[in-house]
């Protein structure tokens, strides 16, 4: 399942999937592969993520 | 011990000082450990367990040839390197289209450029040795025809790279 929310708030902070990459200490295609939903990241890159775009775990990767 | 089997055990110790050499220029950080992500990581434990797959294959395939019999003594030490290179091949591929190859401390242009000085060589090396020698001595193919195969080893790498190179261009533009 697509991860819409984490590409909307990437997106809202004009990040790029490479700038968000460096800021967690990943490659872009694994951004890449999370917004499309082909890979499910530990809670340890989530928490990175949100920390990175100022979002809580539920704002990003809670579905209903 | 005989001077090939010195010159053996040389060139092999030769050759993992020279492989940790090459990475630490290879990595832009200096370390000789590539690092990778954790979707990376899993992607590389795949790739193994396919090369490892390759690699069995192509043993019991041989096993199996000469079990029935056909001559493979034409292949000289060529026979050993073969499942070894099936299983290199494999498990370079599969991390190349899985977006596994590529480290997070890699720099692209200096191992492209590195990999290549090493395909041209290994391919002169075998060209200019067929030249004066031989490709085969006694009907049975030289060592040299290793470096051959190791050339053309690096140019597949060097085509995949290039295919999922244009690949992921064309996926960075549909997201865009």
């Amino acid at each position: 399942m697509k991860n819409l929310k984490l590409k909307a708030a990437r997106a809202g902070l004009d990040l790029s999937q490479d700038d968000l990459a460096k800021m967690v200490g990943v490659s872009r295609q694994t951004i890449s592969a999370v917004e499309k939903g082909d890979y499910n990241p530990t809670i340890n890159l989530c928490i990175s993520i949100c920390k990175a775009l100022g979002k809580t775990l539920d704002e990003l990767f809670w579905v209903e | 011990m005989t001077d090939a089997s010195l010159g053996w055990i040389i060139g092999i110790l030769v050759g993992i000082v020279l492989v940790v050499i090459l990475l630490k220029a290879i990595n832009k950080n200096g370390k000789a450990k590539t690092d990778y992500d954790e979707r990376q990581q899993i992607e590389r434990g795949k790739a193994y367990k396919y090369g490892f797959y390759t690699m069995m294959i192509a043993c019991v395939l041989l096993l199996t040839l000469q079990i029935f019999e056909v001559d493979l003594s034409t292949l000289g030490l060529t026979t050993w390197f073969l499942p070894i290179f099936a299983g290199i091949i494999a498990q370079i591929s599969y991390s190349i289209f899985h977006d596994a190859y590529e480290g997070l401390n890699t720099s692209m242009p200096r191992f492209v450029g590195i990999m290549t000085g090493i395909a041209v060589f290994n391919f002169a090396f075998a060209l200019i040795s067929f030249g004066r020698i031989g490709l085969t001595e006694g009907g049975i193919l030289r060592p040299q025809f290793l470096n051959l195969l190791c050339g053309i080893l690096f140019l597949i790498i060097a085509v995949e790279l290039l295919v999922k190179k244009m690949m992921n261009n064309r996926g960075e533009r549909d997201e865009a």
